[in-house]
């Protein structure tokens, strides 16, 4: 348990979305989140819950962030454990009707696929991809 | 004197136990016997060889029999090569005693291989099997009977059995032995139906005998009336010239009997409205089988007539499954078809391969191609993934519009059109380059079409229409009014100019635009964009900066789709300033599948 390093992950996530709210560039504030999970490799299980709290998947105590958050992050790390969750998530979700839950899911389940239609979107994968 | 001898034993070969009874017997004689036998000069064998082949026998199976020509080897091979194998099976089984024949297929029965070579005959087999059984086996004894003892064989019933109806064929050749009014009967009906009704009469008396299986019943019927519908149509269209037409020349079709059948035709003016449909019924579905009386018979022959002057009223093309019957380059030649031939078609003929057949550029900005399908139930023709078939399209767009709206007029032209097209190209009445041609013709209607009514970049030509028609919109409620329905957070089309990113849209009712975060919690919703009313179009939209990127229909509360919630979304971003919207709009479909919305691709 590091509590910094949460505490940072929230801090980053809140300010993804005011920018995504804002006319400010929200891709720097999620960066930003990457950057963190990237340096604590330790803080995975930690960090992994974290995400999927961003989506309140399973249940879980929200953290205020952008939901493009999770895709963006998702797309460099491949956690599979999330990954995992967020298929079990939208399969529940599908069945209850709960379409924004859907639509939200999709687009985090997407950027694990071979090909992301919304890399084009952000500068770090833009031209990678 | 030894000759003498080797032929006596020869009727004995099929039974190794008499033979090895003659050769204790014969003593020194055997021997003398048993060596002189050359291959081609003698009996082809030896009979200490026919005694060795019983014995083995013995040991694969247990049981040593007079079994005749059989041996579980050639059983074997037989039972693999379809019903000519099992023909020959039959054959070897009945060349053995009864108490042989009991052996093998109790040894059959065993292996399970029974009731696969019994199902591969008629029932006339199983019954003749079943009746040289001796005394006892029982467990033979009803899997033969499962075979001949139901409806459509012999009956339930052992003491009754069913008698077989005839087919009309047999018994108008009984009644033709005996009057003049069957003579003309006969040549009537077989001039009529192009000899159809003479092959399907000894097929249908073979079924009803058991001599073949339905399946064999079902596909020979199939072909013949196949084949008689091609020949009949080519008779029809080309005035009696069938035998060039048919493929590998009509040996029962000639030239007067075409044009007799012509004659026949007019003959039975008085009973045209007959119609084909129920002359499908006598001849092929059986449904109006069993004709029991001459005033049936008679019916009959004016139905077969019928089948001729039926050919002249209802021409419509050349179906593909009775253009196959005919010769390269006579179905054009032959393309007023009747609808019997389409309803032949029913009876079973393996379709083309699935898939685009051609297609033409429309030459309009933004880009269209007119594309030919073939599919299972026909050709279709197609120009934009959100309109759907071509021929649809007009017809939904003309009912929108007043019956004396000129508009209407046309498109009810360009209907025919397409329609005839369309069945010409399943017809191969027009195939290969002249596929292109006609579809170019038909592009360049579109382009008019969508000059006229001032089409967009990017907009196909109905879209074009509908738009400048002022064609009324169409609306999508919400499918789940229980659903919570929140504040969204939402981004004026100013805020939006400078901003990228993934969004929610709807445009409501009146028309109004509106863009929203995509969350998923109450709020985050189309329906929370819309206050759970009815919308005009919804969707996903990414914006960069001023621009559309994408445009799609992806809302499960609202499930827009179709041409028109297309046409408005674009016309909505174009309207709030937005650049790049027109042509951007992509047509999607949930999949259950695989839990996600996918992109409807162009059939």
């Amino acid at each position: 348990m590091t509590p910094s390093v949460l505490d940072e992950f929230q801090e980053l996530a809140r300010q993804s979305l005011r920018a995504s709210r804002s006319d400010d560039d929200s891709e720097s504030s999620m960066s930003d989140v990457l950057e963190l999970a990237l340096r604590n490799p330790g803080s995975r299980p930690l960090l992994a819950d974290a995400f999927l709290a961003v989506l309140g998947v399973g249940g879980r105590d929200r953290i205020e962030g952008a939901a493009e958050l999770v895709p963006y992050c998702m797309r460099t790390l491949r956690w599979a454990e999330v990954r995992t969750q967020l298929e079990a998530e939208l399969t529940t979700s599908v069945s209850a009707n709960d379409w924004r839950a859907v639509a939200v899911l999709n687009h985090a389940l997407a950027a694990f696929e071979d090909t992301w239609e919304d890399a084009t979107r952000y500068a770090r994968y833009r031209e990678a991809e | 004197m030894i000759e003498e001898a080797e032929l006596q034993l020869q009727s004995w070969r099929g039974r190794p136990l008499d033979m090895a009874f003659l050769r204790a017997a014969l003593g020194s004689y055997w021997m003398l016997i048993d060596t002189l036998d050359k291959p081609g000069t003698g009996m082809g064998w030896t009979p200490s060889q026919s005694i060795a082949g019983a014995e083995e026998q013995a040991e694969q199976t247990g049981w040593l029999a007079d079994v005749g020509n059989y041996s579980r080897a050639r059983a074997d091979d037989d039972m693999l090569s379809g019903e000519q194998g099992a023909q020959d099976l039959f054959n070897l089984l009945m060349s053995g005693s009864d108490e042989g024949r009991a052996a093998i297929l109790t040894d059959m029965l065993r292996r399970g291989e029974l009731l696969k070579f019994l199902h591969r005959l008629g029932f006339a087999y199983s019954k003749a099997l079943h009746d040289a059984l001796p005394t006892g086996y029982g467990e033979i004894k009803n899997a033969l009977q499962s075979v001949w003892r139901r409806e459509g064989a012999l009956g339930t019933d052992l003491e009754h059995p069913e008698e077989q109806t005839r087919s009309l064929n047999a018994m108008v050749e009984d009644w033709a032995e005996d009057s003049v009014l069957g003579k003309i009967t006969d040549v009537v009906l077989d001039v009529g139906t192009f000899g159809f009704n003479e092959t399907y009469g000894d097929l249908r008396d073979s079924r009803a005998q058991g001599l073949i299986t339905d399946e064999e019943y079902d596909d020979a019927v199939a072909h013949a009336a196949l084949k008689t519908a091609a020949v009949a149509t080519v008779a029809m269209a080309s005035g009696g010239m069938a035998d060039k037409a048919v493929r590998g020349g009509a040996a029962s079709v000639g030239l007067a009997r075409s044009l007799t059948a012509g004659a026949v035709g007019g003959a039975v003016g008085g009973v045209a409205d007959v119609g084909t449909a129920d002359a499908y019924d006598v001849y092929v579905s059986g449904t109006k089988d069993g004709f029991s009386s001459p005033e049936d018979y008679v019916k009959a022959a004016l139905l077969g007539g019928a089948i001729g002057a039926g050919f002249s009223g209802v021409a419509e093309g050349l179906s593909r499954g009775t253009s196959k019957y005919l010769a390269r380059g006579a179905t054009a030649e032959a393309a007023e078809a009747g609808e019997l031939a389409s309803t032949l078609d029913g009876v079973g003929v393996a379709k083309r391969p699935v898939g685009k057949i051609a297609e033409q550029p429309v030459d309009i900005e933004g880009g269209h191609r007119l594309k030919a399908f073939q599919r299972e139930s026909g050709v279709d023709l197609i120009l934009c993934s959100e309109c759907g078939p071509v021929l649809d399209k007009l017809r939904s767009l003309s009912q929108k519009l007043p019956p004396e709206d000129p508009l209407r007029v046309r498109l009810g032209e360009m209907e025919k059109q397409v329609d005839a097209l369309q069945k010409q190209i399943d017809s191969g009445a027009v195939a290969g380059e002249a596929v292109d041609g006609e579809l170019a013709k038909i592009a360049q209607d579109l382009e008019q079409l969508h000059g006229e009514h001032h089409g967009k970049a990017g907009e196909c030509a109905f879209c074009a229409v509908e738009r400048s028609a002022g064609l009324p919109d169409e609306t999508f409620s919400n499918k789940f009014p229980d659903h919570e329905v929140g504040v969204p957070f939402t981004f004026s089309p100013q805020r939006l100019m400078t901003k990228s990113g993934r969004f929610n849209y709807v445009v409501t009712t009146e028309r109004r635009l509106i863009v929203g975060e995509i969350a998923n919690e109450v709020g985050g919703g189309h329906i929370d964009l819309a206050g759970g009313h009815d919308v005009l179009a919804a969707g996903e939209v990414v914006l960069e900066r001023g621009e559309v990127m994408r445009l799609d229909n992806s809302s499960g509360h609202y499930e827009p789709h179709g041409p028109s919630p297309a046409r408005i979304a674009e016309e909505a971003f174009e309207q709030a300033g937005f650049r790049g919207a027109t042509g951007r709009y992509v047509e999607k479909r949930w999949d259950p599948a695989r839990n996600k919305w996918i992109r409807v691709e162009t059939p």
